[in-house]
């Protein structure tokens, strides 16, 4: 007769160092589980307020530039380095994880205003009031900090008649365009620009590439226009003009069509360049003109760099900023980057510094272990669900703010508030139908030009 | 200068002569332009001169010569007016006055450049007026040359600019005559007849002179090009379309990575293992060794890896010969099979015979009918068939053939088209045959079609006759089905020859024996009570079954309406209520087999039945809810209301009553009660029921059953009788309400304070107190009366609100989320690892972006299969969007003004 007995192998319950894991078993029945969600909702209330407990989103200045910081580029190929450029003329050549300059590119006499890196991550393209471009070799690997001493020169220099206000590169090619009474195409092996687009007689603000569809880039003027090129059609293509005049853009580098701009008003405006009447998304929380704008490679969110002293990460779709970053010292930023891995900031502000930043304030940097991914993984995903719940939403929401900024804030939405009441009051007033509706994502446009 | 001074006074005497010169001057002119102009011979004249010939007309061109030369020698010419006055085709410049008074010593050659400076003031005319201003042209002389001389010159200049020709017309050869103002077209420039006139000898003349006359009748203008703003807009209008165009490639992968749960960034690419045979091919010695090795193995010849590799796979693909042979075999085999079967096909395709197809397809069908899943697809396809015939009506003589040949007329026609006509119609009508269950759709369709003769005129009245016919025919399948019970034998092998089974089969065969002589009794009887019928509901089944069959149904039948028809029906509901049913239909019973022989339904029937009777978990007694009617009456009348009716039977079980009336009493309102009742009541009411559920529609035979007394309200109120719902909500409302806005006491005096003299009792209670009690009261009336269901005297609307509860609940729906449900769904389940296993727990938790940390990640490249694919899916929505609309069109022309069947 057998006779069945519940027996426990010692050896599998014999850790053999105090560090070993013992397999915990657990009894999955519901009914031994009635207070599931009670604990699923405490836990996502801790790890929201832990979240908050950890958000500690700088990592480190750069300091070197001795005037304001105009413009950033970030090197295609490699995650630690930086260019940055300022409004003396002085180009640096930044070692990211070291914090310090590895290369000065001097030439420019007068503000840089624009810097682009070529896709090979071997190229850099500067430009600024001096009315000249130059084209730079950035070293392929760097050791040590830089003298002074090891003077770079130019590959290349290109003669223009006018200031150059911007420059970007193309994504494949040895193409780039550059900016300023009008747009102009250079080659990198031809002296003079291989095509030129005027439209209207504004200067050219900025210029960016399309990363995916690479032959089409956008422009923004000052007369408050967006443009569109194609570089295979050899002409503008369309320009939307909108209330105030919009800084920059950047197209999201995983919808080829989408493109997000930064707007003198202190909103964002992502676009579908196919259809330009209406913004998809109007991004608010700026208090002033927003200077720059940069997409995560990943295309889920942007981060915007503000005339009011704040850096602000955005969803790709979300009205209202998921993070801002500020800090005592930091003055007007004119320039912001998202790292080529979508997980830090750079931003370069009047202050003469440019500042690293984590992507996500509350992050735990360093290698994880795959137990400590998981808990995280479990712990932003029960955040996630219960985010709607009012306790968990006030305290995920909550940022503190500098002082003006918070004012600044409240008068925003107040006299947004007047004006809307005004508007329909004004509406209530008069024959229905003669004030019409307007949708705020077609408000702020004022023309489409074919 | 004296010439000049001599002009005016005797330019009459010089008319003559000026004249003269003037002809000269003009002639010169011509012959300079080698062409033919100034005096000539009029046309008649020429005409007559022509006769004469060749060297006559020759003879007279010299003369015409001379005659311009020396005018007054052959004939008198007067010329009417010159060509450059009457200003004919605008061939000359425009000049006021042509006459001029010529030096002695004039000479033809220099008399363009002179006429240019001073010409102007040499003109004189016969006229008095001239004269004058002939005068005033002195005057002007003598002041010009008293002026200054720069004035002069100044005027000069001014003259000669208005003199200029803008030559739009660049000098060339086949320009000759940039100065004048008419273009190729005139006589003087050279014309395209002109150049072509040299080719009148050469072959394809004709051709050319042809697209010539073409080009000149169409004669169309071109277009000057736009202006360079305009032009540019339109450049950029279709560049911006083309582009758009080009980047919505794009689309389907935006698409997909939005809706995607989780993002990979940066994963690992796969890393094909590269053979050795690459890694050698991409080689490149670069040591001193390595290249002397390379050396070496180049001169044997041994270097060239890749041929070497390609030979080892040469040598290893090799195939035995009996391999290939018996591959050839196979293939032959293949290849033989396959044409035999196309030689048959042919060949029956070719057979004309209609009967032969006919067989065949009967061949098939049946081949089909055997198995089940066949069936179903049969019917299937049928249902679908009739479905489009309903659509199309295609049938119906709505083709353009049919249509022609009934505008002829039948009669015109040999019998062929009027027998395909006729065809036709029947096959539409039998399409459009309405059938009342799905259950009887194809396989009832030949028998029900044999029956056609005797039961199509049998509709909704089950006539005397018919019914009469129909029990001698269950009667007549009662009486086989014993026989048949009698005559088959028990099995003497395998495991019904096992006498435990032996007997249970006698058995089982002995109590259907008896049900069906019980059977054969009440059939008996029913023919006899005939007459009776109407008001007795407990007759036999047979009856039984097609009252309920026809008032069951609630639709109108048309055609084939036999009892096969409706029985699948009756059964259904028999066995869901079986017991109950029982109860009332006391007397006569049928088992379920007998009923079987009766109707002589095919199997496929019989499975169903089977699957029904499967698909019930729970056994017949404990589950009987009943349906024991839904009788829908009127199908014109839009408001149908439902009452439903649960009846508690404490022996019995529950039955529902569904009634639909058309009545409006409960306009628009479903109200659902329950009402205990005791079986007495039911039997009693039930008939009832019925009767008054059927009297609006009414005029089914079946009907007459019941009684048609009792009204609706007398009905409902009888099944709530003693069910006071509305005092009992009141109730439950007014608690409610004291729960919600509970009642406060107020102040209250001690009991026995105050009250002991006379005086006091007298007051009463103290003002504060009332006042008190009366404020309190007010409060609470107000509270009451701010209430949402304050004036709703049947609703209660909770307001309680717990307030530890709502730290948990979200003040509204969140956004992505429509409906509470929904998102109360998303939130149901936990997600952590002590309730799930480990796997879900993953899958649950999973981030929505994954990447590694301290890698590029790269824009977005195209990836050309989901582009294809999309591509794929677009096109097929198109053409299924499109051949859904075309059908649609289809349908509806066919359909217009006709009335659709459903």
């Amino acid at each position: 007769m057998k006779v069945k007995l519940i027996t426990r192998s010692e050896d599998d319950f014999t850790r053999e160092r105090s560090q070993d894991l013992q397999k915990v078993f657990r009894n999955l029945d519901p009914s031994l589980h009635p207070q599931e969600r009670a604990h699923e909702y405490v836990r996502a209330l801790n790890a929201v307020k832990l979240e908050k407990v950890f958000a500690k989103p700088f990592i480190g200045a750069l300091s070197g530039h001795m005037d304001g910081v105009s413009c950033l580029a970030k090197n295609p190929r490699h995650l630690n380095s930086l260019v940055s450029a300022s409004l003396d003329g002085d180009i640096r050549l930044w070692d990211v994880a070291y914090k310090r300059t590895v290369r000065q590119f001097p030439g420019h006499k007068g503000a840089v205003r624009g810097l682009a890196v070529s896709r090979d991550g071997e190229h850099l393209v500067s430009c600024g009031d001096d009315c000249v471009v130059r084209l730079w070799q950035i070293p392929g690997s760097f050791v040590g900090e830089a003298t002074g001493e090891d003077v770079d020169v130019p590959v290349a220099t290109y003669q223009g008649k006018n200031a150059f206000r911007t420059v970007d590169h193309h994504w494949n090619s040895s193409i780039f365009v550059t900016g300023g009474s009008q747009v102009d195409v250079w080659d990198h092996n031809r002296s003079e620009p291989t095509n030129s687009f005027t439209w209207g007689a504004d200067s050219i603000v900025s210029v960016r590439f399309n990363p995916s569809e690479t032959d089409v880039f956008a422009t923004t003027a000052s007369d408050r226009s967006i443009a569109l090129y194609d570089l295979r059609m050899g002409t503008p293509l369309r320009k939307l003009i909108m209330q105030t005049r919009t800084n920059m853009v950047s197209w999201n580098p995983r919808e080829a069509f989408n493109f997000t701009s930064a707007n003198e008003d202190g909103n964002c405006y992502s676009y579908d360049m196919r259809k330009l009447n209406r913004a998809t998304c109007i991004h608010m929380d700026h208090v002033s003109a927003v200077m720059d704008v940069d997409f995560s490679p990943t295309g889920r969110e942007f981060v915007t760099g503000s005339y009011d002293r704040t850096i602000r990460i955005f969803p790709y779709n979300g009205g209202h900023s998921k993070e801002v970053y500020h800090t005592k010292r930091m003055q007007r930023v004119f320039a912001v980057k998202f790292s080529g891995d979508g997980s830090y900031l750079m931003s370069g502000s009047d202050d003469t510094n440019i500042r690293l930043w984590k992507g996500k304030a509350s992050e735990q940097l360093g290698v994880l272990l795959p137990r400590e991914k998981q808990k995280h993984a479990y712990l932003s995903a029960v955040k996630e669900r219960y985010k709607h719940l009012p306790e968990i939403s006030r305290i995920d929401r909550y940022r503190h703010l500098p002082k003006p900024v918070y004012k600044a804030t409240k008068v925003r939405h107040a006299s947004d508030d007047a004006e809307r009441k005004r508007a329909s009051r004004k509406r209530a007033h008069s024959a229905p139908g003669s004030i019409p509706h307007t949708p705020a994502r077609k408000k702020r446009i004022v023309a489409e030009l074919e | 200068m004296v010439g000049r001074k001599a002009g005016p006074r005797g330019h009459g005497s010089m008319n003559k002569k000026q004249q003269q010169k003037k002809m000269q001057k003009k002639d010169s002119g011509g012959r300079s332009n080698g062409k033919k102009v100034g005096p000539q011979l009029a046309s008649s004249l020429l005409k007559e001169l022509k006769g004469d010939g060749d060297r006559r007309r020759k003879q007279s061109k010299e003369e015409e010569e001379d005659d311009s030369i020396l005018p007054g020698d052959v004939y008198e010419y007067e010329e009417q007016l010159p060509e450059e006055e009457a200003g004919k085709n605008r061939r000359y410049d425009s000049v006021d006055q042509l006459d001029y008074e010529l030096p002695s010593d004039f000479e033809t050659t220099t008399i363009f450049a002179e006429s240019d400076e001073e010409g102007e003031e040499e003109k004189d005319d016969d006229d008095e007026e001239e004269e004058e201003d002939a005068e005033k042209k002195h005057q002007n002389m003598l002041q010009a040359v008293t002026r200054k001389a720069s004035e002069a010159r100044q005027e000069k200049a001014s003259k000669r600019k208005e003199v200029m020709l803008s030559e739009s017309y660049p000098e060339s050869e086949f320009n000759l005559n940039p100065g004048g103002k008419g273009s190729v077209t005139t006589v003087q420039g050279i014309s395209v007849e002109e150049l072509m006139g040299s080719l009148h000898e050469t072959a394809g003349f004709g051709a050319l002179r042809k697209r010539m006359q073409q080009l000149e009748k169409r004669g169309a203008p071109v277009h000057p090009p736009l202006p360079k703003a305009m032009q540019e807009k339109v450049e950029r209008k279709v560049g911006y379309e083309k582009t758009r165009d080009e980047i919505t490639k794009w689309q389907p992968q935006v698409k997909m990575n939005r809706e995607a749960r989780t993002l990979f960034f940066n994963q690992k690419e796969e890393v094909v293992p590269s053979s050795t045979a690459a890694l050698a091919a991409k080689f490149t010695p670069t040591t001193d060794m390595e290249k002397e090795i390379a050396s070496v193995l180049s001169e044997s010849k041994l270097g060239d890896v890749k041929a070497v590799e390609a030979a080892e796979a040469l040598e290893l693909n090799k195939l035995t010969v009996e391999e290939v042979r018996e591959r050839q075999q196979r293939l032959a085999k293949m290849r033989s099979l396959l044409f035999q079967h196309e030689a048959k096909a042919k060949r029956v395709r070719n057979i004309k015979s209609k009967t032969f197809h006919r067989l065949q397809k009967d061949h098939k069908h049946r081949a089909e009918d055997t198995d089940a899943e066949a069936v179903k697809d049969a019917a299937l396809k049928q249902e679908v068939k009739r479905a489009e015939e309903r659509m199309t009506l295609k049938h119906k003589n709505t083709s353009r053939w049919a249509k022609r040949i009934l505008k002829r007329g039948l009669k015109e026609h040999e019998d062929g088209s009027r027998e395909a006509i006729a065809e036709q119609l029947r096959t539409h009508s039998m399409l459009t045959r309405k059938i009342q269950s799905v259950k009887m759709s194809s396989s009832s369709e030949e028998s029900s079609s044999e029956e056609e003769g005797d039961e199509g005129d049998e509709g909704l009245a089950v006539g005397g006759k018919t019914r009469a016919r129909l029990l001698a025919k269950a009667k007549m399948a009662t009486v086989l089905a014993l026989q048949g019970d009698g005559e088959a034998e028990i099995p003497t092998t395998g495991l019904f020859a096992l006498p435990f089974m032996t007997r249970a089969i006698e058995r089982k065969r002995k109590e259907s024996q008896d049900e069906a002589l019980a059977v054969l009794e009440q059939l008996e009887e029913a023919e006899r009570g005939d007459a009776v019928f109407d008001k007795n509901i407990n007759v036999g089944r047979a009856e039984d079954d097609k009252a309920w069959g026809t008032s069951h149904s609630g639709r109108l039948g048309f055609g084939d309406m036999s009892t096969p028809a409706m029985n699948p029906n009756r059964r259904e509901k028999s066995r869901d209520g079986e017991d109950s049913m029982d109860e009332f239909d006391s007397d006569a019973n049928l088992s379920d087999d007998e009923e079987d022989k009766i109707d002589g339904l095919g199997a496929w029937q019989r499975f169903n039945r089977m699957e029904k009777s499967t698909s019930n978990p729970l056994p017949e007694k404990e589950m009987s809810v009943a349906e024991v009617q839904s009788v829908v009456i009127g199908e014109e009348d839009q408001q149908v209301e439902e009452v439903e009716i649960f009846l508690y039977i404490p022996d019995l079980n529950w039955l529902t009553l569904a009634a639909s009336t058309g009545k409006k009493k409960l306009n628009g309102k479903k109200s659902k009660m329950v009402a205990p009742l005791n079986p007495a009541e039911i039997n009693a009411q039930i008939p009832t029921l019925l009767a008054s559920e059927e009297e609006d529609g009414a005029n089914d035979q079946g009907m007459k059953l019941l009684d048609k007394t009792m009204s609706q309200e007398e009905l409902i109120r009888r099944a709530f009788a003693g069910d006071d719902v509305e005092a009992e909500f009141v109730e439950t409302k007014a608690r409610a309400l004291d729960e919600e806005v509970p009642r406060v006491e107020g102040p209250v005096s001690l009991p026995g304070w105050g009250q002991w003299t006379h005086i006091q009792q007298k007051k009463g209670q103290p003002a504060w107190i009332l006042k008190e009690q009366e404020s309190l009261k007010n409060k609470r009336d107000a509270a009451l009366s701010r209430r949402k269901d304050a004036k709703l005297q049947f609703v209660m609307i909770s307001e309680k609100m717990d307030k530890k509860a709502s730290k948990f609940c979200a003040s509204k729906v969140p956004f992505p989320y429509r409906s509470r449900e929904v998102f109360e769904r998303t939130i149901e389940m936990p997600i952590g690892r002590d309730y799930n296993t480990d796997k879900s727990t993953r899958d649950m938790t999973r981030p929505s972006e994954i990447k590694k940390a301290g890698v590029v990640i790269e824009p977005l490249k195209l990836n050309m299969s989901i582009v294809k694919n999309a591509k794929l899916d677009v096109l097929s929505h198109v053409v299924k969007r499109r051949r859904e609309r075309d059908s649609g069109n289809k349908a509806s022309s066919n359909q217009l003004g006709k009335k659709i069947r459903t």
